[in-house]
């Protein structure tokens, strides 16, 4: 079932290789379909972990793979990967809907994101460190040539930049993962058995060194402040698609790979170094939401403030390393990372379709050139509205759900730095406020001429015509859910909660 | 399913119903009925509470929600339904028709999040329906899209309040943590001598010193003003700022079990004062009566400080009563004069209608004569005030007489000497000036409620004493605060500027200097997240252009050193080797040459490619490099691996 939703895409995608060129529908159209056909497992895989949140992994499949170096093919899903799993589906099935009318290239466009979508929900099941790793590679070369390809004017230079902070993170990633393999006896990647072995638990320099790689690794992912500078770049430069997975779903290979492998595998490393880590998450709050704030383009704007937004997870997974994972404040924070995940992934994807539908409009994206969208475009000021105030933390929405547990787990166990990570909350507000008044109040202005004549990808520069049906089918579902998650949290944070216990028994076997 | 989740659901679904795309033209009708409704299933449902909602399903983060009716909640509530409805029937006759349907649905929503808020039996549901209330706000007061100052001054709004509830939102995460469950847990562990109660009492003053527009946060209230009048009469009185001074009633078992009473004294008198001194300074009604909000809100808040929460109560409800209907009169007479100056104002009371009295007894109500519901419990806090010391009962008697003087300054500055000019009559007009007059007419029957028969009931019923340290008051009490009261009037009424020099008057209308010093630090706030900006294109997009150059002035010298060192390497031996075989003519001349010359083709193919690849472009370069440490990394790697290998 799993393997089946893995390599879906990817079978779709090589089916579109061989499609006669002239049937470009038809192959939308396969896109699509494996993408809405994923999309309804990865559904499953939620609800079954809301239904049972402590039934631990579920739907496991296992095939020897590498046996000499005890590698093997492991996958199976629980409450903290099926959200992320149908995280990727939702948001890719909503590329396809969006980027329907898109002609250039389009063989090549479908076929990178159905890869993408196969090396992202191989990461988030797989219970292997080797394929992790080897998934986790996959996913980055689909996305270099997406910026590359379809980018704006310094596309190659922001996807060449994006390639390479990876590509080294990665690196970083792959020693510490042959760290923590040869720090159990018999050596295995096998996550299950080196979680329960606890490698280095009496070692502290070289657990120290290890989690030090696996941060850089994850770290640049994420992105903490100071590895963050590919982000603006590649967000910027990136087609919408692009951005709405870049920010939507890896940067969550960083969140998720901390979460699922360095917590658990190095509490002990992590837990001594709780409080450094903890700095570059506030300073990566504070500094993201301020820079986010500094920022004329929209686009630019909204890429920093997942800087701001992935700090909150950092700091959630700071509590659960400094107070523990069995702990109370533990537990709370890594749900709330979780979550936030989740939340950032719906409201930020979200977000960067929304700057799209502004460009295909105005064909820019300078906030102080655009005014009056609420009189102008009111459907489309009033579902962005509704993201602004989910980013911005509003009760009712997603964010302040996983927000309100990240501070509370970070104020249970490390105040000082939860009471600075406050602050970047109230920058946030601000900013969006700021954004509000300048782009939806006042009236309507049109942008200058030269500015319509640039164009877009999608051909159409037609300004302030409210948001169509296409548009609609991508940008109600998020909102939906952001308000249904921000009002009954209850089923999604059980599930996540589940898993998050068993993540704190898994060690009791040492 | 109990009734009470009606009384908060049901405007918040008729606000619903009005956000949906299409023009609704039933939402008039929709939103007073709803707030009926709300009434009616508060009635019904009395006494009574819901089942706790678990927010989060699972985890040691309780977080439950839920509501109860019990007396504080529902007298509060009932205020507040009341003087809505009187709000969104005086809103017919004010709002424009095309906007009412959006109107009428936003202060649906306003009014149903003030209802959950007064209602909701955990801090956590106070919390969301607290931001709920402020994002309602945020709407109405930029309710004018295409009105910039109006946005900026909505955005300020909810700003500033938004910021202050960062401290509450701390202290709900920590009180949440320790005490999970309702309020009766919260007030169970706050007296288990938790030092951390003290540190959520604290955060929870800061949260309400913004909500409640107490110093410092005061300016964003004077601002507000320029959303729609209706919006700054519900604002003003039973929703919004009210939350702040409620929230202090109903958490007083907390801050009763933590040593932070002296703090809410100080604040509330030291705002009351302040605001008070500026209220009289004013030249615009609206601002006056902004001002006049903060100074009564202050007043509820040292009341709550000075352990008689139930006083609190009763000046919240009575200044819900004649705030809102001030607010609505200087609507009323806006609606003639285009601008809420009160010189202008003063053309438009030529014809003055039932707003002259109207002003006269919310006015005199709001003064301190005995005539409302607002008498007794101010006697309970000069009481209370006497029995705490000296300092705040002298603090309490200037702000009555302050409070009197700008009362009595506006009403001769608007109605004072009427000019009599012809003013077209508006059919709306009566709704409106009905709706302000029931208000007032509430304010002055309730004070009966309040008079010594009924006080001993009242309280009975609140379960809080709403006398201070004697009951009944002292009778010295109660002329000590009249003389108070009458000495302002006296001055309020006296023509001319009063007290110093003009200058003074500038400086005490602009808030003594607080609005200006709030630009200034949104200003400083604004350059330095310039700055950090621009620091991180310099720094962090530097140090990789850097990084880059660097690495190809390496690879470029590596270029440099094989050209030096292995060519010439290969070129020595390449001669050596002529020699070799130049001195040895035995060898095969035609088979060596000719392989010497396809080694030399393959020579310079690959130095072509590889001058290609040096005078390329960077991004070459650094894929060569990334790709080459993969493959060194991996190789490494898979050594080690052999190596170990058991």
């Amino acid at each position: 079932m799993i393997s089946f939703a893995i390599f879906l895409p990817l079978a779709a995608g090589l089916l579109i290789l061989v499609l006669p060129a002239r049937r470009a529908t038809l192959m939308r159209g396969v896109a699509l379909g494996a993408a809405l056909v994923t999309l309804g497992i990865s559904a499953l895989f939620v609800a079954d972990a809301i239904r049972a949140p402590l039934a631990g992994l579920q739907y496991t499949e296992r095939l020897d793979w590498l046996p000499p170096l005890g590698s093997s093919y492991a996958v199976g899903v629980d409450g903290l990967s099926a959200p992320l799993m149908a995280l990727t589906a939702l948001l890719t099935t909503l590329v396809f809907i969006y980027s329907w009318r898109m002609t250039v290239h389009v063989r090549a466009w479908l076929f990178l994101f159905l890869v993408l979508e196969t090396g992202l929900l191989g990461v988030f099941a797989i219970q292997d460190l080797l394929l992790f790793y080897l998934f986790f590679e996959v996913s980055l070369v689909p996305m270099y040539f997406i910026i590359g390809v379809w980018g704006d004017v310094s596309a190659k230079q922001a996807a060449l930049k994006f390639f390479l902070y990876t590509r080294a993170g990665s690196l970083a990633m792959l020693l510490g993962f042959l760290g923590l393999y040869l720090g159990v006896t018999p050596h295995t990647f096998d996550l299950a058995t080196i979680v329960a072995a606890q490698p280095y638990a009496k070692d502290a320099l070289a657990g120290g060194l290890i989690l030090l790689a696996l941060l850089l690794g994850f770290g640049v992912k994420l992105p903490i402040v100071p590895l963050h500078s590919w982000l603006p770049a590649a967000h910027v430069e990136a087609p919408t698609g692009g951005s709405v997975l870049l920010a939507g779903v890896l940067l969550k290979l960083g969140g998720y790979g901390l979460i699922r492998i360095a917590l658990p595998a190095l509490p002990g490393a992590f837990g001594a170094w709780a409080w450094p880590i903890g700095i570059v998450a506030v300073v990566s709050i504070v500094y993201g939401a301020a820079v986010a704030f500094a920022q004329s383009d929209l686009k630019r704007m909204i890429a920093f403030t997942s800087v701001n937004h992935m700090g909150y997870v950092l700091l959630g997974i700071v509590a659960a390393a400094a107070a523990g994972i069995a702990s109370a404040p533990g537990r709370i924070g890594l749900t709330g990372a979780t979550l936030q995940m989740v939340s950032h992934g719906l409201i930020t994807g979200g977000l960067f379709f929304a700057v799209g539908m502004l460009q295909d409009r105005a064909g820019i994206r300078i906030i102080a050139r655009i005014a009056g969208l609420w009189s102008a475009v009111p459907a489309y000021a009033t579902l962005v509205a509704i993201l602004f105030l989910g980013s911005l933390g509003l009760p009712a929405l997603s964010g302040f759900v996983s927000e309100f547990q990240v501070f509370a787990g970070a104020l249970g166990s490390v105040p000082p730095l939860a009471a600075v990570g406050l602050v970047g909350v109230g920058i946030t507000t601000a900013m969006f406020l700021v954004v509000l008044q300048r782009m939806f109040a006042g009236t309507p202005r049109l942008p200058e001429e030269g500015a319509l004549a640039a164009g877009t990808a999608h051909g159409r520069n037609l300004p302030w015509v409210d948001l169509g049906p296409r548009e609609l089918l991508v940008l109600v579902p998020l909102v939906g859910l952001v308000i249904l998650i921000g009002v009954l949290p209850g089923p999604l944070t059980s599930a996540i909660d589940g898993a998050m216990t068993l993540l704190a028994g898994s060690q009791a076997g040492r | 399913m109990s009734p009470l989740w009606l009384v908060p659901g049901l405007p918040l679904l008729a606000a619903g119903w009005g956000a949906l795309p299409r023009a609704r033209p039933g939402m008039r009708a929709a939103g007073i009925a709803a707030l009926a409704g709300s009434l009616v299933a508060l009635f019904a449902s009395s006494g009574q509470r819901t089942d706790d909602l678990r927010w989060l399903a699972a985890g040691p983060l309780g977080g439950i929600l839920g509501l109860q009716a019990d007396p504080v909640g529902t007298a509060t509530a009932t205020v507040v339904a009341l003087v809505g409805l009187a709000v969104l029937v005086y809103s017919l006759g004010y709002v424009d028709h095309v906007d009412q349907p959006r109107f009428f649905a936003t202060m649906s929503a306003f009014v149903g999040a003030m209802l959950a808020l007064v209602l909701a039996d955990s801090l956590l549901g106070i919390f969301v329906s607290w931001e709920l209330v402020g994002l309602a706000s945020y709407l109405l007061i930029g309710f004018h899209r295409e009105d910039g100052p109006a946005q900026a001054s909505a955005a300020t709004a909810f700003l500033v309040t938004r910021l202050a509830d960062l401290a509450f939102l701390a202290a709900v995460a920590i009180a949440t943590l320790a005490a999970p469950g309702g309020l009766d847990a919260l007030f169970a562990w706050s007296r288990s001598g938790d030092p951390r109660a003290g540190v959520v009492a604290g955060l929870i003053l800061v949260g309400v010193a913004g909500k409640s527009a107490q110093l410092p946060f005061s300016a964003w209230l004077p601002q507000a003003m320029r959303g729609p009048t209706p919006v700054s009469a519900l604002l003003h009185s039973a929703t919004m700022v009210a939350a702040g001074a409620f929230l202090l009633v109903r958490l007083f078992p907390l801050l009763a079990a933590t040593p932070i009473l002296p703090f809410v004294v100080a604040l509330g008198l030291g705002s009351s004062l302040f605001a008070s001194f500026v209220a009289l300074a004013q030249t615009d009604l609206k601002r006056v009566l902004a001002y006049s909000t903060i100074g009564q809100l202050g007043e509820m808040i040292a009341a709550v400080g000075l352990g008689v929460p139930a006083a609190a109560l009763l000046l919240l409800f009575a200044q819900a009563g004649y705030k809102a209907a001030l607010f609505l009169v200087a609507g009323r007479l806006q609606r003639d004069a285009a601008s809420t100056e009160m010189s202008a104002l003063r053309a438009a009371a030529g014809r003055p209608g039932l707003a002259q009295p109207v002003f006269i007894l919310a006015g005199a109500a709001l003064a301190g004569i005995p005539i409302s519901i607002a008498f007794s419990p101010r006697d309970a806090i000069l009481d209370a005030a006497l029995a705490a010391g000296p300092l705040p009962s002298i603090a309490l008697l200037v702000i009555g007489a302050l409070t009197a003087a700008y009362i009595a300054r506006a009403y001769r500055l608007v109605f004072g000497h009427r000019v009599a000019i012809a003013i077209p009559r508006i059919a709306d007009r009566a709704l409106m000036e009905w709706a302000a007059a029931a208000l007032v007419a509430g304010v002055v029957a309730l004070g009966i409620a309040t008079s010594p028969l009924l006080r001993d009931p009242l309280a009975a019923y609140l379960g809080m004493a709403i006398g201070g340290s004697s009951i009944p008051p002292r009778f010295a009490v109660t002329v000590l605060g009249l003389l108070a009261t009458i000495i302002g009037a006296s001055i309020g009424f006296r023509p001319g500027p009063i007290g110093a020099g003009p200058r003074l008057a500038m400086w005490a209308r602009g808030g003594f200097g607080l609005d200006a010093s709030f630009a200034t630090a949104a200003h400083g706030t604004r350059a330095t997240i310039t700055a950090l900006g621009a620091f991180d294109v310099r720094v962090f997009d530097a140090s990789f252009a850097t990084a880059a150059r660097g690495t190809r002035a390496t690879i470029t010298a590596l270029g440099a050193f094989d050209v030096r060192v292995f060519d010439a390497f290969a070129g020595r031996l390449g001669h050596s080797a002529l020699q070799l075989f130049g001195q040895n003519d035995r060898v095969d001349r035609r088979g060596v040459d000719a392989g010497f010359d396809r080694a030399a083709l393959l020579i310079r193919a690959a130095g072509d490619r590889w001058r290609r690849v040096q005078t390329g472009l960077l991004e070459q370069y650094l894929v060569a490099v990334g790709a080459w440490l993969a493959v060194i990394v991996v190789a490494a790697g898979a050594v080690a691996l052999l190596g170990v290998r058991p």
